[in-house]
């Protein structure tokens, strides 16, 4: 092995589970998955000595790699032990001596030492113990840490700065209520702890109208205890056209111990003051959680064994630490997906795809034109960010979706079962769910599950819900059918308004099937939408972590017209050349080297005079503009578009490290699949039951099997409906194809 | 109960197919159309209706759309008969039109020689003439004072638009449409959406028969019909009343009595027609009705859908010569501005308060113009939500009948010669009580060119009541600024401001809920 190339390590950390995935130093690509909570978990088996114990575990790694861990029966938190060895050809764990009649054969334990999840799934995938020096690393990660604390609302109240008049803009919003139906409104609660307006005021030009007056700001900080300067937002109407009075604003906060200073026309350039405001005052809420976070993972990892240290953004370009705002990890993990599914689409011949990833909870849908679908804002939970993202949609249906009966009338949804206490099959008195109606109908295998599955309460569940109907002519199996319908009838209606709405027919693209809950859902949706390719990459389960690894560092120039299009065209080329030298200079930063650097991608946003609305075009210097606008403007409207002014509203520019291919990342043979799985299994469909074979990858590889059949692959199992025959491509992908039947084509 | 031949599973499924179509009908009407107000504020809605004009799937954007296409069906359909290929197209309050910008467009859906039902939409444009922008004209005093005013016609005939009639119409109105190009286009868009709604629905028959098609249809109505009649079984014997009143002295009174499972709305006893623009139409109290309906009885699992089957169990005593149904002759018909936008929030304030759901909210939508021959900009603007049982009432938010969003600042100043100078909540406006009204806002602008103000506003001399012994809210006010000095104006006005004038104002609070004591 050569000791001098580092390992390149990509690490998504989502909810519950953290995928890794790893090129040695040898070439070599390796995957693992771990819990988030950075703990490892197992179960005693049977004793062997007073002080070692043979345990079942799905650790898969080296010797000694936990030695020095704290060992806690699961669901408690006294430590009863510590890891004094770990045999790990025999599974056989050491402890010393505590409190270790608590260990027990069947004891379900944890094992943790403090540290964060992508620092264990680097020890695990480098064969590292714990207490030994990681080798050198070029680290990539994707996190929700600052997702879940914007969600939970556990970041840090920042205090806003804002122009005197408008300290109640937050507040106000767009004075829309969320809810149309209800007298109780409840507005989103902003998130600052406190709003000091300032004295100074630009006009829509950007010249100076009142001058910042300092003193009267020094004077309000007076108010503010030191312990309360922590982290500040400064928000001033117009500076996304001058930028001097909330610079020099943010200069006084640091001076007086503000340790961050989020500044409005530096996060985000643009026009419109309240989403402008949000952007800035939730990168406030989130910069000390992602510090602490990504300092903790620096550290625990070290310096030494650091070689580069980059993170995803919303957008799927990478990030070196230093450069990263917590505004732009809100939708690294599933940007991942979509970077991972744009992979897989040119893989399969499918360039033009939709992506489809089902969950636990919530489906993420885009659509993919063989290029990355960027948006220049976003919305997570209830803030709206004038940030760059992919446009991605997600619904509220996934695999714990809760399943019921009410008044007669079938729900599905939005409610999910959750990890506790999930779905009915776990055994926990969770509630019917899509994954039990799956299990029920035969089109999931309990084998799959790595926890008992209890079919019996999933089935008591269901016939609960039976119970409920009071027309009784309904049976168990017609209402089961009638929760998947519902289910595809959700996410279909997902995927038409990316497609559909924006004047896409999504019968035009393949579909990229991955997370947890697609497979047994992916024809079915496919179905609704006219699709008649489905593919699912070998690594369905890990397509972020995929993503990861084959995304670049990128960076994003933005530049805000608002100008029209006969006096933009003269200063186009000035224009792009500057927004072009911004770009290079960006990565240069970053320390990659000038001949290193491209330009991928050159977005132009036009509309008609007047509207709001725009066009995004990619162009260069020479494109006709008008041209390609009313061409556009024609497919999307169906008729020629008035003959107005053109305004061009934004520039967008992405400058991105050249990867050179024989890097990338490249799937070289069928994953293994478990043995346990049966021959044939009973399903039943809307032409009742059927006995159906289970086929391995291995037995698709050089003949396709038609459904209605199941396809057990590496920790999923598909279910290929009537009319659609499953096969492997070069890609070593699943190909799931609708065979064309006569007549109507 | 009946035993209904349809399994339940497939009306579920064939509800949501139902959904679909005309939620695709909505987006395709909101993609293809031009102007802000219909792509960006979604101030649409499209529906599905039986044969006999029976709204069976609604999508609305807005609660002032609620039902009202049934009733516009009905109207149309009956002096307009329309055939296969046709398409008709009206804006008229007398046809169940609820103000002029609001135009609808209906299609009937026949297969096999055999009519499936209608699909309309309806969609606000944003200009349609008028003596003012954007038809807010508080002076008005005829229909015709507030824009085009659109007879019942065949937009479409046999297959064939006639874009030549329907220029015509928008152009030779006594204040024509200052957007034609772009009105035209949307109205391209609102046909566009009907043709495709129309290709679904004949898929949709192709599939599971015209007869079986016709059959589910009723099946969802009689569904959304029991289940109402369920609620108002277990009102039996009540009756409710309020009366409110205007801030000119127009008096809303509503009775309601609960007998069996039928329910009746007596609106006897309302003021007569206004000679201004504060009436309603019809169309109007059934939105109206229709959400009181819809928020009351919003903790159910699943909602009621919004559909004609509604109103089955509902009757209505709606007296014609009242400021809430002129039912004139169609020529004569008076300015119905106001009625849309003030006198619809005000029905529902009495509504909310004869079932007793909670203190009066702001029950204004604020209504202000700006503009002069160059521009012209007409925004409204939130208040205080009223206080209920469950907890105070939301600051400076926009309530019941309207839900538009407001213009942002720095747009609002790049695009018109206005600056402004304070958006803030109105402190302490909300009446006190257990659990507090939400708070109005202040709003203040300085012009940098001369130009005319338009204000419409109510809950300037009637205050906005309070619950259970709660406070009432603050009464909103208005102001300008000529000579540094503060001049308060009435609430409903029209004046000229110099540049450097300025105009502020003060949007009611809402009432509180319960005595503060408790």
């Amino acid at each position: 092995m050569s000791k001098n190339i580092p390992w390149k390590i990509a690490v998504d950390t989502g909810g519950t589970f953290t995928d890794c995935i790893a090129q040695s130093p040898d070439g070599e690509w390796k995957t693992c998955k771990v819990l988030s909570s950075g703990t490892l978990r197992g179960v005693i088996e049977s004793k062997v000595s007073n002080k070692s114990w043979k345990i079942k575990e799905s650790w898969k790694t080296v010797d000694d790699l936990p030695v020095g861990f704290n060992v806690r029966v699961l669901g408690t938190e006294e430590v009863v032990a510590k890891v004094t060895h770990f045999d790990a050809n025999n599974s056989i764990l050491s402890i010393d001596a505590k409190n270790i009649e608590k260990l027990k054969p069947d004891t379900e334990f944890e094992l943790d030492a403090n540290l964060e999840a992508p620092v264990l799934a680097a020890h695990l995938i480098t064969d590292t113990p714990a207490k030994d020096q990681l080798p050198k690393i070029h680290m990539r990660l994707a996190t929700t840490r600052a997702t879940n604390a914007l969600l939970e609302r556990k970041g840090h109240p920042p205090i806003l700065f804002i122009t005197k008049g408008f300290g109640d803009l937050l507040h106000i919003g767009n004075q829309t209520r969320p809810y149309l139906f209800s007298l109780d409104i409840k507005k989103p609660e902003p998130y600052p702890e406190l709003v000091v307006e300032v004295e100074e005021r630009l006009d829509a030009s950007g010249n100076v109208v009142l001058e910042l007056n300092e003193a009267r700001l020094r004077e309000s900080l007076k108010n503010i205890p030191n312990k309360k300067r922590k982290t500040a937002a400064v928000v001033f109407l117009h500076s996304y056209l001058n930028s001097d009075h909330e610079n020099r604003t943010a200069e006084i906060l640091k001076s007086e111990g503000f340790e961050y200073v989020s500044v409005s026309s530096e996060l985000s350039p643009m026009i419109r003051v309240l989403e402008r405001a949000q952007t800035t005052v939730v990168n406030a809420y989130l910069e000390p959680i992602i510090n602490a976070y990504l300092d903790c993972v620096f550290e625990q990892i070290g310096e030494r064994s650091l070689e580069s240290f980059t993170i995803m953004t919303s957008a799927g370009g990478l990030r070196s630490r230093s450069e990263y705002f917590a505004k732009d990890s809100l939708l690294s993990g599933p940007a991942g997906g979509i970077v991972g599914a744009t992979f897989s689409g040119k893989a399969g011949d499918s360039p033009r795809c939709i992506s489809f990833d089902m969950g636990g909870t919530s489906t993420d849908v885009a659509r993919i034109e063989g290029v990355y679908p960027y948006v220049s804002e976003h919305t997570v939970g209830d803030a709206h960010l004038l940030s760059p993202a992919f446009e991605i949609h997600t619904v509220a249906a996934g695999g714990g979706s809760i399943c019921r009966v009410e008044q007669g009338h079938l729900l599905v949804g939005p409610e999910s079962a959750g990890s506790w206490p999930g779905p009915a099959c776990y055994g926990a008195g969770g509630p019917l769910s899509i994954t039990d109606v799956n299990l029920l109908l035969g089109r999931l295998l309990p084998e799959l599950f790595e926890i008992p599955i209890n079919l019996d309460r999933a089935r008591e569940a269901a016939e609960n819900e039976l119970a409920k109907m009071t027309d009784k002519s309904v049976g168990l199996y017609e209402l089961l059918e009638g929760f998947i319908a519902l289910a595809n009838l959700k996410m279909a209606n997902a995927i038409r308004q990316i497609s559909v709405q924006k004047g896409y027919n999504p019968k035009e693209y393949g579909m990229i099937s991955f997370g947890g809950a697609g497979s047994q859902h992916a024809c079915g949706v496919a179905e609704q939408l006219g699709i008649t390719k489905v593919l699912i990459p070998a690594n369905a389960s890990l397509l972020s972590a995929e993503g990861l690894i084959q995304s670049r560092l990128e960076r994003i120039i933005t530049r805000q017209i608002l100008r029209p299009l006969s006096d933009f065209d003269k200063e186009r080329p000035q224009v792009l050349n500057e927004m072009q030298t911004d770009a290079f200079d960006a990565l240069k930063h970053e320390g990659v080297t000038e001949n290193r650097i491209e330009i991928s991608t050159r977005m132009i946003d036009v509309r008609l005079s007047g509207q709001d609305s725009f066009i995004t075009l990619n162009f260069d210097e020479t494109t006709d503009l008008e041209l390609e606008f009313r061409k556009e403007f024609n497919r999307i409207y169906g008729y020629d578009a008035p003959n107005r002014k053109l305004e061009i509203v934004q520039i967008r520019i992405v400058s991105a490290e050249k990867v050179s291919k024989e890097n990338a990342y490249q799937q070289k043979e069928l994953p293994n699949v478990s043995s346990i799985f049966p021959d044939r299994k009973n399903v039943y469909s809307q032409d009742g039951e059927a006995t159906v074979p289970v086929w391995k990858l291995d037995d698709i590889k050089h003949e396709s099997k038609s459904g209605p059949c199941l396809v057990a692959g590496h920790k999923t199992v598909i279910w290929v409906e009537q009319d659609w025959a499953a096969a492997i491509n070069e890609s070593l992908q699943l190909v799931l194809t609708k065979a064309i039947t006569g007549g109507e084509s | 109960m009946s035993s209904s031949k349809i399994n339940p599973i497939e009306r579920e499924l064939v509800t949501n197919r139902f959904r679909s179509l005309v939620l695709e009908m909505g987006d395709y009407l909101q993609r293809t159309s031009l102007s802000t107000n219909i792509k960006e504020r979604m101030d649409f809605s499209c529906g599905m209706l039986d044969e006999n004009c029976q709204l069976i799937v609604n999508a609305p954007h807005i609660p002032v759309h609620l039902g009202a296409l049934g009733l516009f069906a009905e109207k149309v359909t009956e002096i307009l008969p329309l055939n296969s290929g046709d398409v008709a197209i009206s804006n008229h309050p007398a046809f169940g039109g609820s103000h002029l910008p609001d135009i609808t467009l209906i299609a009937p859906v026949d297969f096999e020689g055999k009519r499936l039902g209608y699909l309309a939409n309806r969609a606000h444009h944003a200009e349609l003439g008028g003596r003012n922008p954007g038809s807010l004209v508080p002076d008005a005093t005829s229909l015709k004072d507030e824009g085009v005013v659109i007879h019942p016609f065949k937009l479409v005939e046999n297959g064939e638009a006639n874009w030549k009639k329907m220029s015509e119409v928008l152009s030779s109105a006594r204040y024509p449409t200052r957007a034609l190009e772009e009105n035209i286009a949307d109205l391209r868009a609102q046909l566009a959406s009907i043709n495709k709604g129309t290709e679904t629905l004949i898929n949709l028959a192709k599939e599971l028969g015209t007869d079986h098609l016709k059959v589910l249809m009723e099946e969802i109505l009689r569904d959304a019909d029991e289940r109402l009649q369920k609620i108002w079984k277990s009102m039996d014997g009540k009756s409710f009343s309020a009366e409110e009143k205007m801030d000119q002295g127009f008096s809303i009174k509503v009775s309601i009595e609960v007998k069996k499972n039928k329910a009746c709305f007596d609106f006897s006893g309302t003021t007569g027609i206004h000679q201004g623009n504060l009436n309603a139409t019809p169309a109007i109290v059934q939105s109206a009705v229709l959400y009181v309906l819809r928020i009351m009885t919003d903790h159910e699992v699943p909602p009621l859908p919004l559909n004609s089957g509604l109103l089955r169990s509902v009757s209505f005593k709606l007296p014609g010569n009242t400021f809430l149904n002129p039912d004139k002759d169609p020529d004569e018909y008076p300015a119905v501005m106001g009625g849309n936008v003030e006198v619809s929030q005000r029905l529902v304030d009495t509504l909310i308060k004869a079932f007793e759901l909670g203190a009066c909210s702001q029950g204004t939508m604020n209504n202000f113009v700006f503009g002069n021959d160059s521009f012209g900009m007409y925004e409204t603007i939130c208040g205080g939500a009223g206080a209920t049982e469950n907890g105070d009432g939301a600051s400076a938010v926009h309530t019941n009948m309207t839900n538009t969003k407001i213009t942002d600042p720095e747009i609002l100043e790049r695009r018109f010669p206005v600056r402004i100078k304070e958006f803030s909540i109105r402190k302490n406006s909300g009446g006190k009580g257990k659990y507090k009204g939400g708070d109005g806002v202040i709003r203040e602008f300085e012009f940098l060119e001369p130009v005319t103000i338009s204000v419409m506003a109510e809950h300037r001399k009637e205050v906005p009541y309070g619950m259970k012994g709660g406070e009432p809210g603050t009464v909103g006010k208005q102001f300008i600024n000529r000579n540094n000095e503060w001049d308060e104006i009435d609430g409903s006005t029209s004046m000229t401001l110099e540049t450097g004038d300025r105009f502020k104002i003060e949007t009611p609070g809402g009432g509180g809920f319960g005595s503060a004591k408790d």
